[in-house]
């Protein structure tokens, strides 16, 4: 048979063998980085690894926030799900019909646009089977305890940056920095395997508060039920504890949900107690005293004459609900002897009341860092235009009227008080190291001062009595400013500071109850309701022994 | 007389199988299900080989004039509306008794000892007349058009290469293959030009870059993974093409996706395996004629040619310079069919070799069957 028929096909055969290795050879070679590069393209990507959150926690560990997942739902208005699947799509999210197809031929151009941002894990489960619609992934913080804290911690907008609180002043240490990562994806752009080292990540980090997550849900409960009791405008509750400055508490009223951000009404938002300043009248009395006695002029026996019972000072009028007399200091404390603060005032430089008050921090910063914390405004008399006028601010300092404070500036006064005159700087974090802190007064001048002030069954604040323990404290009354200038004389604020136990005071608490109707008969004793509710709780909670038999 | 088989034949045909059948499970993604079925398939066309390896050569010659009829009745009725299935758009499978009987192949398997019979009964008419050559070449081309028409185009060019060139060995006069070769190229482009979908077919087989996600989408990622592979591949089971972007990666590329994981060396490599296969048929067919049986040879010779063209066109596919024609790599490709078909022509072959050697192969001398 053809030997070469044979020999020819087979030939024939080879050769096509060998053209077409070589095209192998050539397509391995040669054109491989050409079609590694086509190649890459379609299947590598660069993907943003999130960073979470960091985890805001009370002093005891306890979460106060959460990041849930959630799903931002997208779509590409150039290749955009057909008619059904837009149907679908909207049906699924409550959205109007027709609205998509609408934003889709507004924004053709573009090639993302979101549907809906923030979706459940639930939602999202029923969109995966739709095509042409895409999901992102996205932390949700959640609250856990909603309306006790939101003033201290604020929120975080949509794509998680602080917005308010502490959220937002420890932003950039909670937040962390997304960081990219290169993979390699399938068809459907899933991702089958890294294809090096996360770069540039940088997680978020836990933020440790001083608050006591148990004592701010008894403070809130308290301060609500008083204020709803008494249908009072707003209010506030700042608890520390003296021998670290920590805030172990601070609540205010109105407060708001954070998780429910839809129904945020704007004057709740504001947390009052950092916020917010007021004249604290009486409340800086025992400033004056300790004034007085550490200018060695008084002591604990020392006596004013009061009578009869009115004084002016320049153009200011001063006077007492009636005539005291000759009274010690305990007595002018325990009165609240206008007279006799005046004329005690008036004994001293110009500066001591001024600095007594500087002392306890008033017209300071307190550098807890909250964003948007006052200072409160004091009147230096050293820089008043006459003699007479430097008295007269001199004796409104006194009054407590010639400064505005805000209520955790308050607390804080008490606090060094308490902490036998020495200032230890306040926080919202934990404070893992104690600092030494700054000697403001001598021990025993506020140890005087603290006997004062202590609270027995014949006190006018014996409201404020607490079983088993030694209280001492001081309520005010204090005028709001209107609006036009000068006083209303329809509004006052109630205030209570309380210490206790006084041998070792374990809390400061500061209750702060604004803008009360003065047609109402009410004293602030509804503050010392607040402050006893407050401490009755929070005391054996704080695992304080009683000192006293009941 | 079984110990004697054709041991090369044996051992490459059994390489091919096991490398088939894992290319298989990585092109899926290593996919349990197409595994099992493969594997059924494996052990199914094994055990048909069996029995058909104890079939003699002497009954298969004496029905393979029947050949022709069988595959046209198959070959009309798959496109019979309620008896076909179409897939894809091509009508090419029949179900019987829950099994899907993929047509092309039958008809190869038919036409195949039909052929062999027709040059052995005439083979010298076949050498004298100019003419003769045409009628079973006729007989066949309407076999070659009804794959055309399911369309299985890839089928019906190798069905015609392959008697071309079985007839081309036969010995019949050259200047008839001249006319031949002729006819078929004008043939081919007329039926490429014919539909606008084939005419987009070649040009976008002419440069597939120039629309890489449309019409050129498969070549374009079939050329990436030979790309990728460069010359010693990224590894079994690494193949990146075969995550979602390369559509069909266990059939009609899985070639491409061979080489991605094995490199142009290792493409090489098993290209040369499956042309070993069908250079050893050929050869086995050379030894039968030499015995002098006709049929016998030329049934290795269409299985041969049929094999290596199989072979050649789907490799060219793979690498861009044919048009996509939906071809299989024999003994690799995901095709339970032509596994088993390929393995009962293999059966054949081997009992013809074993009774060659053993001598009791059916001569022709004449006209007579000896």
């Amino acid at each position: 048979m053809g030997v070469v028929r044979y020999y020819f096909v087979m030939g024939l055969f080879g050769l096509l063998a060998v053209l077409l290795s070589v095209k192998l050879l050539s397509l391995g070679s040669i054109e491989s980085e050409f079609l590694q590069d086509h190649g890459d393209q379609r299947t590598i990507r660069n993907k943003a690894v999130k960073a979470h959150r960091g985890i805001i926690f009370d002093r005891f560990g306890e979460q106060l926030t959460k990041n849930d997942t959630a799903y931002d739902v997208w779509i590409n208005p150039g290749d955009p799900p057909d008619g059904k699947d837009l149907q679908l799509l909207e049906e699924s999210l409550d959205l109007p019909s027709g609205m998509l197809l609408d934003r889709i031929r507004k924004r053709s151009d573009r090639f993302f646009i979101y549907v809906k941002r923030d979706v459940g894990a639930e939602v999202s489960e029923r969109l995966l089977k739709i095509r042409r619609v895409y999901q992102q992934l996205q932390e949700k913080r959640v609250y856990a305890f909603g309306r006790a804290l939101s003033h201290v911690l604020g929120f975080v907008d949509i794509d998680g940056k602080g917005q308010e609180g502490l959220e937002l002043e420890y932003d950039d240490w909670l937040y962390g920095k997304s960081g990219n990562v290169k993979v390699l994806v399938d068809r459907k752009r899933e991702k089958i395997k890294n294809l090096g080292p996360v770069k540039g990540l940088k997680m978020g980090q836990d933020l440790q508060l001083s608050i006591d997550l148990h004592l701010q849900l008894i403070a809130l409960r308290e301060l609500s039920s008083v204020i709803n009791q008494y249908e009072i405008e707003s209010g506030s509750l700042v608890a520390l504890n003296p021998a670290t400055g920590e805030i172990l508490a601070l609540v205010n009223f109105p407060s708001y949900d954070p998780n429910d951000r839809d129904n945020m009404k704007v004057n709740t938002l504001r947390n009052r107690a950092v916020v917010d300043t007021y004249e604290p009248g009486h409340l800086v009395s025992p400033f004056v005293l300790l004034a007085a006695l550490e200018s060695k002029q008084f002591d604990v026996n020392s006596l004013i004459d009061t009578s009869p019972g009115h004084f002016e000072v320049g153009a200011r009028k001063i006077l007492d609900i009636r005539d005291y007399g000759s009274i010690d200091l305990g007595r002018i404390l325990s009165k609240s002897s206008n007279v006799g603060l005046a004329k005690i005032t008036l004994s001293l430089t110009e500066t001591q009341i001024y600095d007594s008050f500087k002392g306890a921090g008033f017209g300071e910063s307190t550098s807890i860092g909250f964003p948007g914390e006052s200072i409160g405004v004091m009147v230096d008399p050293t820089t008043a235009l006459s003699d007479i006028g430097s008295k007269m601010e001199q004796v409104a300092l006194a009054a407590g009227n010639g400064l505005s404070a805000t209520p955790l500036q308050m607390a804080l006064a008490y606090s060094v008080l308490a902490n036998r005159g020495v200032y230890n700087s306040p926080s919202l974090l934990k404070k893992e190291k104690m600092d030494t802190g700054d000697r403001r007064f001598n021990t025993e001048t506020t140890e005087v001062v603290l006997n004062m002030l202590k609270i027995t069954a014949e006190s006018e604040a014996r409201g404020a009595m607490v079983p088993g323990y030694v209280v001492a404290g001081q309520g005010s009354v204090a005028a709001t400013v209107s609006a036009k200038g000068g006083y209303d004389e329809t509004r006052k604020n109630f205030f209570f500071a309380g210490i206790v136990p006084v041998e070792e005071p374990k809390l400061v608490v500061l209750v702060a109850l604004n803008n009360v109707n003065t047609a109402e008969d009410l004293d602030y004793q509804t503050a010392t309701k607040v402050f006893t509710g407050f401490a009755k709780s929070a005391l054996p909670g704080l695992g304080v022994e009683p000192s006293l038999q009941n | 007389m079984y110990k004697y088989y054709d041991k090369p034949l044996i051992y490459v045909s059994c390489l091919l199988i096991w490398i088939g059948t894992a290319t298989v499970y990585s092109a899926t993604n290593f996919d349990l299900d197409y595994l099992t079925k493969q594997l059924i398939a494996v052990l199914a066309s094994l055990v048909v080989f069996a029995f058909i390896v104890m079939i003699p050569i002497e009954k298969i010659q004496y029905y393979a004039r029947y050949g022709f009829l069988a595959a046209l009745i198959i070959g009309i009725a798959v496109l019979l509306p309620t008896i076909g299935h179409t897939v894809n758009g091509s009508t090419r499978w029949i179900s019987i008794g829950g099994f899907t009987i993929h047509t092309g192949e039958l008809i190869k398997l038919f036409s195949i000892p039909y052929l062999a019979s027709y040059i052995s009964r005439n083979r010298e008419t076949i050498l004298s007349t100019k003419l003769r050559v045409f009628r079973p070449l006729l007989m066949l081309c309407v076999l070659c058009v009804l794959l055309l028409q399911q369309p299985d185009f890839g089928g019906g060019v190798v069905l015609l290469i392959s008697i071309v060139g079985t007839l081309f060995l036969s010995g019949a006069p050259l200047l008839s293959f001249v006319a031949i070769f002729v006819g078929s190229i004008v043939s081919i482009i007329f039926l490429a030009l014919s539909s606008p979908y084939r005419v987009a077919r070649i040009t976008s087989f002419l440069d597939p870059w120039s629309d890489p996600f449309n019409s050129g989408y498969q070549l374009t990622q079939s050329l990436i993974a030979f790309g990728r592979g460069e010359l010693f591949g990224l590894g079994y089971g690494a193949s990146i093409q075969k995550l979602g972007y390369l559509p069909e990666a266990h059939q009609d590329f899985i070639f491409a996706i061979f080489t991605e994981e094995f490199g142009a060396l290792g493409a090489i490599g098993l290209m040369l395996l499956v042309l070993f296969v069908a250079y050893r048929i050929f050869h086995i067919g050379r030894l039968a004629v030499n015995a002098g049986s006709w049929f016998a040879g030329s049934l290795a010779f269409f299985t041969a040619i049929s094999i290596a063209c199989s072979a050649i066109f789907h490799i060219g596919v793979n690498v861009g310079v044919l048009p996509t024609k939906g071809l299989g790599l024999p003994f690799i490709s995901y095709g339970r069919n032509s596994l088993v078909v390929t393995l009962i022509l293999i059966a054949i072959i081997i009992r013809l070799d074993l009774e060659r050697k053993a001598g009791t192969l059916p001569i022709r001398l004449r006209s007579r069957i000896i």
